[in-house]
C-alpha cells in the first residue's frame, strides 16, 4: 500500500507531464489538477506508515541495489515530501494564473514544474548515491528549463550560466560517486557507511560529492548562479527555487554527512561547513542590503538564509536538527511567499526596481503584507515559524557552548531587518508616495491569496511546532539519536 | 468638618472662575469674604482626619497654628477687601492667584501631618507667583524669576528634608514627633529644612527674592506676602525642626546669630533704598530675623519651650498685623491729612516697639527669656539695639511716604480695620495667653532709650546732611547671583538638535559587493572557489 | 463554564485588539465610520474585559491562557495584580487615545493603516502586560517593535524614516541581547513562569557569574526600550509620529513595556534578593539615576516642544527603574505606581502638545505664547500634567516621589533623594517657564499655521486631554484610596517582601 502511494507521488505527475505535452492544449487544466490535487491525499498513507512502524524501505521493480530503485521513507524524508507537495500545491495556485493554461508559454511550463516537483519527490525519497544523481539531475535541468521558459534575455543568461555551474557540480558528484563505487561496489545510501573507512580515497570522494552538492545548494561562495537565476525567473519559479530546489541539495549532503559518514570524527570540516554557513548569512545580508531590485534582494536574502543550514553540521545534535529543518519548513514558506508577492508586485508595476515602487502598498496591500509577514519570519522575529528555528538554534548553541554560533545566530536577524525594512520603508512611506497612473494590470487576487496563505503559513509556524519537531526527533541519523 | 471647608472654600471659588455666569458670579461675590471661613475652625477647634486623599490627611488647631490662623483670616481677609477696591486689571488670575494662596496656607496652616503641609506649602508657594506678577513688567518679571528660582531652591531643600523625614518615620503626624526624637536629632533632614523654610522667611543670605518680590507685587498682595506668607517658614520651622532634648546649644546659639545678623543687616541694606516698598520688605526681613532669634531661644531654654511658643504666635501676629498695615498704606496715600498720617504712624511705632504698643509688648516677653541664657546681658542690649535700627528704619520710611504719591489717594477703610487690629490684637491676645507683664518703670525706660538713641540719630544724620551714598541694589546680592548665573557656561543653552544627512556605509557597501559580484560572476570564479574548498575540506576530513 | 472562562479572557484580551486591526486592514481606507466605530467598540469592550479580569482576579481566581510552542515552551498569558495594572493602564488610555487619534487624524492619509497598527500596537501591549513567562514576554516585546515601527514613520517623511531606523535599530539590537540572554536563563534553569519573588535563587551557588551576565543582557534588552542613558537615543527621535502616538508610545506603549519588562525582570524573575545579592541593583540604580538627570538637563536644552516632552519621557521612566532597584517595599512601590502616574501625566503633555500643534501649528516652546488664552482648557490640561511632572502636590507625580523617596531613605540609600530633588529642581525648571508663557505671555497676533476644525473635532481632542487629566488628579487625589493604583501597588509589592 505504502510502496504503492509513493510511486504514485513520483509517476503520477511525471505520467500527467508527458500527457500534457502529447494531449491537446483544452486538457491543460484538467492535467494540472489531475497531476497535483490528489498528492495530499496520497501522501496520507505512508505519513500513517512512518507514524506507526517508523522508516520504512521501498524496493521498486524488484530489484535491490545496485541496480533497481531504492528509496528510504524515514521521518525526514516524510517532512520533505510535505513540505514540497504543500509549497508546490500552493504555488501552483499563483502560477495556475501567471501560467493560465490557455496562454502560449503554459505548455512549455506546465511539464516542466510537474517534472521538477516529481524528481525533487523522487530524490527525497532516494536511498542509494546513483539515484540521487539522477533525479538531482532532472530536477536541475527542470529548473533551468523552467528559468528560461519565458524566453527573456536577462532570464536565458541567467539559465545558461546556472546549467554550466550544475554541471560542473554534477560532475564533481559524479566523480565522487565513481570513486566510492571503486572502493566499495555499494551505493546504498545507508550501507556505504559499513564498508567505507577514512581513507584518502573515500575522503576525496566525500569531498568532491559535498562540494558538488554545495554549488547546487549555492552556498557561499559558490552561489554566484543563484542571484541573477532566481532573481530574473518568473515568479512562482523563483518561489520554488528557492524554497525548495536548493535545500533538497544541502538535504542530501545532511544525508552525507551524518548517515553514510555518520561514524566519523569530522569535527574540523564541520567547522568549516559552519563558517561557509556564517559568511553566508552576512555576505547574502549585506549583498541584499545594497539590491536595487525586489527579486534580486529575495534573491540574496536566500543566500543568507541557505547559511543557517549549514549551521547544523558544527552544532550536530538533536536540537540542531530540529532547528535545521524547521528553518526549512518555515523558510521555504516565507521565501516562496515573498517570491510569489514580488511577482504580483512585478507584474502590476512592470518593474521591481525599488525606486518605482514608493506607495505601492496602496495598490497591492495584499501583497506587500504578504511580503511584510514573510519578513518577520525571516528576520526571525516572534511570533514566526523563523523565531522557533532560531530560538532552537540558539538553543542548541548554548547547550554546547557554542557561543560564536549562538552570537552569530541571534546577531543574524538584524542583518535581515535592515534589508527588509528598507524595502518596505520605500514601499509604504516613501516621501514621493502618490498613486502613480500607470495602473497595469493587477494581479488577480487568488494570486495574491497564494502568497498571503504563505506568509501566514510561516507564522503559524511558529505556534503549532510540535509535530514537525516530533517527525524529526523521530527520524534522527543514528549518531545523534539519544 | 470646618478645617475642611477652609481649605476647600477658595479652592472651589477659584474652580468657579471658568464657570458658567451665575455660579461664576455668585464665585467673584464671595471671594473677599474667603478668608473669614478661617475663623470657623479656630472657633470650633476641629480636627480631621482622612486616609483616601492623597497620602492621608490630618487637619487640626493647636497652640501652635492658632496665632496665625487667627493672623491669616484677619489679615488676608482686610487684604481681600482692599484689593476689591483696587484691582482693576487682571482680575482673574489676580483672584486665582489670592485664593490658591489662601487656600494653600490654610491647609498648611491646618496640616497635622508631613505630607499634608508640604503640598499646602507648595500651593501656597506656586499661587505667590501669579501675585507677584500681576504687574507685567519688567520688575515684576525679574522678581517673579528669581522668586521662583529661590521658592524651588527652598521648596528643594524642604522636599529633600521631608523624604528624609518619611524614609524613617512615614508621613508621621506631628504630635506623634517627640516619639521620634532620637530620629529626627540624628537625621541631616533637620539643616535642609531650616534653610528651606529660611528662604521663605527671608533669613539672609536666603533673602534674595523677598526684597524684589514684595515691592513688585500689588499693594494688598504686598500685604499678605510680608505679613502673612512669610509666616509659613515660621510655622514650618515650628513644626518640622523642634528643639529637641538632645540637641546641643550651639544650634540655639547659631540660629541666634544668624537671627541677629539679619535683622541688624536688613536695617544697613533698607537705610540705603529710595523705595518705599523696598524699605518695607527690608523691614520685614531684619523683622524675621527677630523671630529668629526667638525660635532660636526654644533651643537654649529648653524647659520653657511652651511658653517661647506663645512668644513667637504673639510676635508673628503683631508683626503680621502690622507690616500689612504699613504696606496697605503704601496703596492710600499720606497726602489726605492726619488721619493717613496717624495710620501709617501707628504700625511704624509698634513695629518700633514704642512703649505700651504690641512690639513693646512682644520684645518684652522676648526679653524675659534671652535673660535666662548664659549671654544674657549682651543679648538684651543687641534686643535694645534692633529697636533703634528698626526705629531709623521706620523713620526712612516716614520720608519717603511723604514724597510717595499713590495712584488711587482714597482713604480705604479696610486699612484704617488693619491699623486698629494691629493695635489691639496682639494685646488680646497677650492677655488671654498670660503674656502681659505688670509695667515696670526699667522696662519702661529700657522700652523707650533705644528709640531716643534711634531718634538723635536721626537728627544728627538730619544736620549733617548726611544721605546714604550709593544705592545698595534692590536684592543686594541677587544682582551678584544673576550675574553668575548669565555667564554659566553652555551647559543649559538651548538649541535645536539638527541632523545632518549623512550618506552612511551603503554606498560603499554597494561599490564593494558590485565589485565582487564582478568577479564573481565568471564560471572560472565557481570553479577556482570549488577547488579551494575541496582541498580545504579534504586537508580537514583527513585530519 | 468557569474552566473555560479562565482559559481563553486573557487571550481574548489580546486578540480584541490584534482582530479589530486586522479588520481595520481589510476594511481598507474609505470606511471611516466603520472603522470609528469598530475602534471605539473594541477599545469600550477591551476596558470591560479588563474589568472583568479584575474582577475575577479579586475573586482569587487566576485566568491564564497556555499553549506550547515548542515541547517544554509555553506561550503564558496571565492575570495577576501586577499585569492587571498594566492592562487596565493600557486599556484605559487606549480608549481615550482612541478617541483623541480619531479626531487628530481626521483628515490625514493613510488613516487604515495608521489605525490597523494601532489596535496591533495595543495587542502587543496587552500582551506583554499579561505575559506569564520571560518567553512569552520577548515575544509581545518583539511583536511591540515591529507594531510600532509604521506608527513612528507614519508620516513618512525623511525625517520620520531616519527615526524609524534610528528606532529600529535600536530597539532590535535591544532584541538580540535579550534573546541571548533569556536563551541562556533558560539553559541554566528550565522554563519558568514569572513569580513572585524570582525563582533563581537555588542557582546563585553554580551559576553566579552566568546570572550576572544574564542579567545585564536582559535588562540592556528591556532598557534600550524603557530609555535608560545611553540607549535612549531613539526616543526623542521618535517624536516626528503623530501626536497620539508619541502619547501612547510615551505613556503605555514601547516605553513602558521596558521598564514593565524591568519590574518583571528584577521583581518576578530574579527576585529583589538575589538581585542585591548578585551586586547588580548599584549599577541598575546608579543608571537610573543618571538618566533621570540627565534626561532633565538635556529636556532644559531642547526648543521643540515635543523633543522637551521625549527627554521629559527619559527622565520620568528611569524613575520606575529607579523605584526596583533601590529595593526595599516602599521604592517598589513608587517605582510600580510610578508606571501608572507617568503614563496618565505623559499622556496628557503629548495631547496637548498635539493639539497646539495640530490646530495653531505651533512646534517650538516660544510658539506657545498666550496660548492660555486661545486654548484655556487644553492648557489647563497641559498645567496639571506638567505640575505632575514636576511632582506638585496634588497631581499623582507627588505620590510617586513621595514612595521613592521615602523608600530609598528606609534602606539607606540617602543620596537617592538628592537626585529626586535635583530632578525636581530641574523638571521645575523645564516645564515652568513653558507655563509662564502658555498663560502669562501675550498671545502673538498670529499664529503660526492656525487652522479651522469642526467643534466636535476640538472637543474630542480637548475632551480626551481632559478625561487625562481629571485621571492623573484623581490617582494623585485619591490615593490612598482602596481602589487607587497606589493601594494596588500596595498590595503587589507585599507579595515580593512579605
Amino acid at each position: 500500500m505504502t510502496t504503492e502511494a509513493l510511486a504514485l507521488i513520483v509517476f503520477v505527475p511525471l505520467l500527467v507531464a508527458a500527457g500534457m505535452v502529447v494531449l491537446p492544449r483544452s486538457w491543460l487544466g484538467l492535467l494540472i489538477r489531475i497531476g497535483l490535487l490528489p498528492l495530499p491525499f496520497l501522501l496520507l498513507i505512508p505519513t500513517m506508515e512512518v507514524v506507526d512502524n517508523g522508516a520504512y524501505r521501498v524496493v521498486l521493480a524488484g530489484h535491490d541495489s545496485p541496480l533497481g530503485i531504492v528509496w528510504l521513507l524515514d521521518p525526514l524524508s516524510l517532512l520533505m515530501l510535505w513540505l514540497n507537495v504543500g509549497i508546490t500545491l500552493l504555488v501552483s495556485l499563483h502560477a495556475s494564473f501567471s501560467f493560465p493554461p490557455s496562454d502560449q508559454p503554459a505548455r512549455r511550463f506546465w511539464p516542466l514544474w510537474l517534472i521538477l516537483f516529481a524528481s525533487m519527490n523522487a530524490l527525497v525519497l532516494s536511498a542509494d548515491l546513483f539515484n540521487i544523481y539522477v533525479t538531482l539531475e532532472l530536477v536541475t535541468l527542470a529548473a533551468i528549463g523552467l528559468i528560461a521558459v519565458e524566453g527573456k534575455p536577462a532570464a536565458l543568461r541567467a539559465a545558461m550560466r546556472y546549467l554550466l555551474l550544475a554541471l560542473m557540480a554534477s560532475l564533481l558528484y559524479l566523480l565522487g560517486v565513481g570513486l566510492i563505487y571503486g572502493q566499495t561496489g555499494v551505493l546504498d545510501l545507508y550501507l556505504i557507511a559499513e564498508h567505507l573507512e577514512p581513507a584518502w580515497l573515500t575522503i576525496t570522494a566525500l569531498a568532491l560529492m559535498i562540494v558538488g552538492l554545495l554549488i547546487k545548494s549555492a552556498i557561499f561562495p559558490l552561489h554566484a548562479w543563484l542571484p541573477a537565476a532566481h532573481g530574473n525567473a518568473p515568479g512562482p519559479v523563483s518561489a520554488i527555487l528557492s524554497a525548495m530546489v536548493v535545500k533538497v541539495s544541502v538535504y542530501i549532503i545532511w544525508r552525507l554527512w551524518f548517515w553514510t559518514a555518520g561514524d566519523w570524527d569530522l569535527d574540523s570540516a564541520a567547522t568549516l561547513m559552519g563558517i561557509l554557513g556564517g559568511l553566508a548569512i552576512v555576505y547574502g545580508s549585506v549583498a541584499a542590503l545594497v539590491q536595487q531590485r525586489l527579486k534580486m534582494i529575495i534573491a540574496y536574502s536566500t543566500v543568507a538564509q541557505l547559511g543557517y543550514l549549514m549551521l547544523l553540521f558544527p552544532l550536530a545534535s538533536t536540537l540542531a536538527f530540529q532547528a535545521a529543518s524547521y528553518h526549512l519548513v518555515s523558510h521555504g514558506m516565507a521565501k516562496a511567499a515573498m517570491f510569489l508577492a514580488a511577482a504580483n508586485i512585478l507584474r502590476s508595476v512592470g518593474s521591481d526596481r525599488l525606486s518605482r515602487l514608493a506607495g505601492i502598498d496602496q495598490r497591492l496591500p495584499l501583497d506587500v503584507f504578504a511580503l511584510a509577514l514573510a519578513g518577520v519570519s525571516i528576520m526571525g522575529l516572534p511570533p514566526s515559524g523563523g523565531f522557533l528555528a532560531k530560538w532552537l538554534f540558539l538553543e542548541a548553541a548554548r547547550e554546547q557552548e557554542a557561543w560564536g554560533w549562538l552570537v552569530l545566530v541571534a546577531a543574524s536577524g538584524l542583518l535581515a531587518a535592515a534589508y527588509l525594512f528598507r524595502v518596505l520603508a520605500v514601499m509604504c512611506l516613501h516621501p514621493r508616495r502618490r498613486l502613480r497612473s500607470d495602473r497595469r494590470r493587477r494581479a488577480p487576487n487568488l494570486a495574491s491569496v497564494a502568497a498571503i496563505l504563505l506568509a501566514v503559513g510561516a507564522i503559524v509556524a511558529g505556534f503549532a511546532s510540535a509535530p514537525v519537531l516530533d517527525l524529526v526527533a523521530a527520524g534522527l541519523p543514528p549518531g545523534l539519536a539519544p | 468638618m470646618s478645617a475642611v471647608a477652609a481649605v476647600l472654600l477658595p479652592l472651589t471659588l477659584m474652580l468657579l472662575f471658568p464657570a458658567p455666569d451665575r455660579l461664576r458670579r455668585l464665585a467673584i461675590g464671595l471671594t473677599p469674604w474667603s478668608g473669614v471661613i478661617l475663623f470657623w475652625p479656630l472657633l470650633d477647634q476641629a480636627s480631621a482626619s482622612f486616609s483616601w486623599p492623597l497620602l492621608g490627611i490630618t487637619l487640626g488647631v493647636d497652640a501652635v497654628n492658632q496665632p496665625l490662623l487667627l493672623l491669616t483670616a484677619l489679615a488676608w481677609n482686610l487684604s481681600a477687601w482692599f484689593a476689591w477696591n483696587t484691582i482693576d486689571r487682571d482680575r482673574r488670575w489676580f483672584w486665582s492667584g489670592w485664593l490658591g494662596a489662601l487656600s494653600g496656607m490654610s491647609l498648611l496652616l491646618l496640616s497635622g501631618d508631613l505630607a499634608t503641609f508640604y503640598i499646602g506649602y507648595a500651593l501656597l508657594s506656586l499661587s505667590a507667583y501669579l501675585l507677584i506678577t500681576h504687574e507685567h513688567n519688567d520688575h515684576a518679571w525679574r522678581a517673579a524669576r528669581v522668586y521662583l528660582v529661590m521658592a524651588f531652591v527652598g521648596e528643594a531643600a524642604i522636599l529633600g528634608g521631608i523624604l528624609l523625614l518619611a524614609g524613617n518615620i512615614g508621613n508621621a503626624e506631628f504630635a506623634t514627633f517627640p516619639d521620634h526624637a532620637q530620629t529626627l536629632a540624628s537625621s541631616p533632614a533637620r539643616w535642609l529644612l531650616l534653610a528651606g523654610f529660611a528662604v521663605k522667611m527671608g533669613i539672609m543670605p536666603l533673602h534674595l527674592w523677598l526684597p524684589l518680590a514684595h515691592p513688585v507685587a500689588p499693594v494688598p498682595a504686598s500685604a499678605v506676602l510680608s505679613g502673612v506668607i512669610v509666616k509659613a517658614g515660621l510655622l514650618g520651622w515650628l513644626r518640622f525642626v523642634p528643639g529637641l532634648d538632645q540637641d546641643p546649644a550651639w544650634i540655639g546659639w547659631a540660629l541666634l546669630g544668624a537671627g541677629l545678623w539679619t535683622a541688624f543687616a536688613g536695617v544697613v541694606i533698607g537705610l540705603t533704598q529710595q523705595r518705599l516698598k523696598t524699605v518695607l520688605a527690608y523691614s520685614t526681613v531684619s523683622q524675621m530675623g527677630l523671630v529668629l532669634c526667638a525660635f532660636a531661644l526654644t533651643f537654649l531654654v529648653p524647659d520653657q519651650r511652651d511658653s517661647l511658643l506663645g512668644v513667637i504666635g504673639l510676635m508673628a501676629l503683631h508683626h503680621g498685623l502690622n507690616k500689612a498695615a504699613l504696606f496697605l498704606a503704601c496703596g492710600s496715600s499720606l497726602t489726605i491729612g492726619r488721619a493717613g498720617r496717624t495710620l501709617f504712624a501707628l504700625p511704624a511705632l509698634s513695629l518700633a516697639a514704642f512703649p505700651f504698643t504690641s512690639g513693646y509688648l512682644a520684645k518684652n516677653a522676648l526679653k524675659s527669656f534671652m535673660e535666662t541664657t548664659p549671654a544674657g546681658g549682651v543679648l538684651v542690649t543687641l534686643l535694645a539695639l534692633t529697636s533703634t535700627a528698626t526705629a531709623l528704619l521706620l523713620w526712612h520710611a516716614w520720608a519717603l511716604a511723604g514724597r510717595t504719591r499713590s495712584r488711587n489717594p482714597s482713604l480705604q477703610p479696610s486699612w484704617a480695620l488693619m491699623v486698629l487690629a494691629g493695635i489691639f490684637l496682639p494685646w488680646a491676645w497677650a492677655l488671654v495667653t498670660g503674656l502681659v507683664d505688670p509695667p515696670r518703670l526699667y522696662l519702661l525706660w529700657s522700652a523707650t532709650s533705644p528709640l531716643l538713641l534711634a531718634a538723635a540719630l536721626a537728627w544728627w544724620a538730619g544736620r549733617l546732611g548726611w544721605q546714604a551714598r550709593g544705592q545698595i541694589p534692590e536684592g543686594d546680592l541677587v544682582v551678584l547671583v544673576e550675574r553668575l548665573a548669565r555667564s554659566l557656561p553652555g551647559l543649559i543653552a538651548q538649541r535645536e538638535i539638527r541632523h545632518r544627512a549623512r550618506p552612511g556605509l551603503l554606498p560603499h557597501l554597494q561599490r564593494i559587493q558590485a565589485l565582487y559580484e564582478q568577479h564573481q560572476r565568471s564560471v572560472q570564479a565557481t570553479g577556482l572557489a570549488s577547488l579551494i574548498i575541496i582541498g580545504l575540506l579534504w586537508l580537514l576530513l583527513w585530519v | 463554564m468557569m474552566d473555560l472562562l479562565l482559559f481563553w479572557t486573557p487571550l481574548l484580551l489580546v486578540v480584541v485588539s490584534a482582530l479589530t486591526g486586522i479588520v481595520i486592514f481589510i476594511a481598507g481606507e474609505r470606511k471611516a465610520r466603520l472603522r470609528i466605530i469598530l475602534n471605539l467598540l473594541a477599545a469600550v469592550l477591551k476596558v470591560l474585559m479588563v474589568v472583568l479580569i479584575g474582577l475575577l482576579v479579586l475573586a482569587g481566581h487566576t485566568p491564564e491562557f497556555r499553549i506550547s510552542l515548542v515541547p517544554g515552551l509555553d506561550l503564558v498569558l496571565r492575570a495577576d495584580a501586577l499585569s492587571l495594572l498594566f492592562a487596565t493602564l493600557s486599556a484605559v488610555l487606549w480608549l481615550v487615545t482612541t478617541v483623541y487619534a480619531i479626531a487628530y487624524l481626521e483628515r490625514s492619509p493613510n488613516r487604515a493603516r495608521f489605525f490597523g497598527f494601532f489596535s496591533l500596537c495595543v495587542a502587543a501591549t496587552m500582551g506583554i502586560s499579561l505575559a506569564g513567562n520571560l518567553l512569552t514576554f520577548f515575544i509581545f516585546y518583539e511583536l511591540l517593535t515591529l507594531t510600532t515601527w509604521p506608527l513612528v514613520v507614519h508620516t513618512g517623511t525623511a525625517t520620520a524614516i531616519r527615526s524609524g531606523r534610528t528606532y529600529l535599530r535600536y530597539t532590535l539590537s535591544g532584541g538580540v541581547l535579550f534573546l541571548i540572554g533569556l536563551i541562556w536563563l533558560y539553559g541554566i534553569t528550565g522554563p519558568q513562569d514569572f513569580i513572585a519573588g524570582g525563582t533563581l535563587a537555588e542557582h546563585d551557588l553554580d551559576h553566579r557569574l552566568s546570572l550576572q551576565i544574564i542579567f545585564v543582557l536582559l535588562a540592556v534588552g528591556m532598557g534600550v526600550k524603557a530609555a535608560i542613558y545611553p540607549l535612549h537615543r531613539w526616543l526623542p527621535e521618535a517624536m516626528v509620529a503623530p501626536a497620539p502616538v508619541s502619547a501612547l508610545l510615551h505613556a503605555v506603549a514601547v516605553v513602558k513595556a521596558g521598564a514593565f519588562g524591568l519590574v518583571r525582570l528584577v521583581e518576578d524573575v530574579y527576585g529583589p534578593e538575589l538581585v542585591a545579592g548578585l551586586g547588580m541593583d548599584l549599577p541598575l540604580l546608579l543608571a537610573a539615576a543618571f538618566t533621570i538627570l540627565y534626561g532633565s538637563v538635556q529636556a532644559l536644552r531642547q526648543v521643540d516642544l515635543k523633543k522637551r516632552l521625549a527627554f521629559s519621557t527619559v527622565s520620568q521612566v528611569s524613575y520606575i527603574v529607579l523605584g526596583i532597584a533601590v529595593g526595599g517595599p516602599l521604592a517598589t512601590i513608587g517605582g510600580i505606581v510610578h508606571l501608572v502616574h507617568q503614563g496618565l501625566m505623559k499622556i496628557i503633555l503629548f495631547f496637548c502638545a498635539g493639539i497646539f500643534g495640530n490646530l495653531l501649528g505651533i512646534k517650538y516652546i516660544h510658539q506657545l505664547d498666550g496660548v492660555g488664552r486661545r486654548m484655556p482648557w487644553a492648557s489647563a490640561c497641559f498645567t496639571v500634567g506638567a505640575l505632575g511632572m514636576i511632582g506638585l502636590p496634588p497631581v499623582a507625580g507627588f505620590v510617586s516621589k513621595w514612595y521613592l523617596g521615602a523608600g530609598a531613605v528606609a534602606v539607606g540609600r540617602e543620596w537617592v533623594v538628592a537626585v529626586l530633588v535635583t530632578s525636581t529642581v530641574l523638571n521645575a525648571s523645564y516645564f515652568l517657564p513653558v507655563l509662564k508663557r502658555i498663560w502669562l505671555n501675550p498671545p502673538p497676533d498670529q499664529w503660526p499655521d492656525e487652522v479651522q476644525v469642526s467643534r466636535i473635532e476640538i472637543q474630542a481632542l480637548v475632551g480626551s486631554a481632559m478625561v487625562a487629566a481629571l485621571l492623573a488628579l484623581g490617582v494623585g487625589l485619591l490615593a490612598g484610596h482602596p481602589l487607587s493604583p497606589l493601594s494596588w501597588a500596595t498590595a503587589i509589592v507585599t507579595e515580593y517582601f512579605p
